[in-house]
């Protein structure tokens, strides 16, 4: 069986590696070790552009019906973690859904329904419930709530 | 902006304001993100709130578990991340749980049934650090050098408890478990980070699993 993936580090590299296992029968394993076949094992990335539309393909065209395995699309910490800042990492996703005490107006309002009471909350009461409410939180897009800083 | 136009409508439509918060079965299944723009992940996740309450059934369970967001792209990661509270303000005995497509975090579906744990206690003031280190490498797909051929890591969970936290990273092949190197990699992870206790538990191990989910 070959296990087939690719891995995307900081700098948008592909790196693919192809890795052959031990198969059941000994025609499988001869399948699974192509002679004289090149892997391409690194594929730079050079703009967005260049990244599979789908998730079926990789770049250079595998197809995961054609890797065991499937194919993967791997990110290292740091590339995942230096975009928690950009605007839209800060923005709420559209149609986050109404869900008091989690996801609210305002988190600085209602989370505390969640919390333990150890911490003191300013508490606003407001209507949560109406879908009105999640308009408003949409629109008014607020940004940089500061509780959220703590953890970064 | 035009989805919270829809959202409003589409609430209107479908169910009596005075009974909100009820959204339709159709506003909450477009729970996720559909942009075309912004980094791909290797599969779509889905984040889950739900309160553990001891002795209930796996139906009444389900009925508690919120599912919060269904996201695909790493900025849509972070913008579900910075606008939910952080697992340091949510109350005793939640927990977050977040799962591979729309995977739900219960021991008796079918894709979970042959699948297990791994627990591991933190310490409280530890538990954000960990928590988002695990979310990263599980979106990041960080874990699949870790485990076996025909394993795959399906979910990451951390519940809120009275002493110490509790991480679980969730797999779909507890047979595959022994060999795997999941722990090592949730030092590496976490380097100046002690943990407590660590083990693997299979699902169908657990005294309230339910075996083969009837309804």
């Amino acid at each position: 069986m070959v296990l087939f993936y690719v891995r995307i580090a900081t700098h948008h590299m592909f790196d693919c590696h192809a890795t052959a296992k031990m198969s059941a029968s000994p025609i499988a394993r001869q399948a699974a070790q192509p002679q004289g076949q090149a892997i391409p094992r690194r594929i730079l990335i050079n703009d967005a552009s260049q990244l599979p539309h789908d998730y079926s393909s990789t770049p250079n065209g595998t197809l995961y019906s054609t890797t065991p395995g499937g194919t993967k699309i791997i990110y290292d910490r740091n590339f995942l973690l230096q975009m928690r800042n950009s605007p839209v990492a800060r923005t709420p996703p559209k149609n986050l859904p109404v869900i008091p005490g989690v996801t609210c107006d305002s988190p600085h309002k209602e989370k505390s329904k969640l919390i333990n009471g150890q911490k003191s909350v300013t508490v606003q009461h407001k209507p949560v419930e109406l879908p009105t409410v999640e308009i408003e939180k949409v629109e008014d897009k607020k940004q940089e709530e500061p509780q959220f800083e703590m953890d970064i | 902006m035009s989805n919270p136009v829809n959202l409003l409508q589409t609430a209107n439509n479908d169910c009596n304001l005075s009974q909100s918060p009820a959204l339709s079965a159709h506003t909450i299944s477009t729970i996720h993100d559909q942009e075309c723009s912004g980094t791909p992940l290797n599969t779509s996740w889905s984040w889950f709130l739900d309160k553990t309450v001891r002795g209930v059934s796996a139906a009444e369970y389900e009925a508690n578990l919120k599912k919060i967001y269904t996201f695909s792209k790493a900025e849509t990661f972070w913008s579900v991340y910075h606008n939910i509270p952080s697992v340091a303000e949510i109350q005793m005995r939640y927990s977050y749980h977040l799962m591979r497509e729309e995977r739900r975090p219960l021991w008796e579906e079918p894709y979970n049934r042959n699948g297990g744990t791994w627990k591991i206690k933190c310490f409280k003031p530890d538990t954000v650090t960990v928590w988002r280190e695990l979310l990263l490498a599980a979106i990041g797909e960080q874990f699949c050098d870790y485990v076996e051929p025909g394993d795959d890591i399906c979910g990451v969970s951390v519940s809120v408890r009275d002493r110490d936290d509790i991480v679980q990273v969730w797999n779909v092949d507890s047979t595959k478990a022994e060999k795997a190197r999941i722990v090592q990699k949730i030092q590496e992870l976490c380097p100046n980070i002690e943990f407590q206790a660590v083990f693997y538990k299979p699902h169908q191990t657990h005294h309230a699993y339910e075996g083969a989910k009837q309804w």
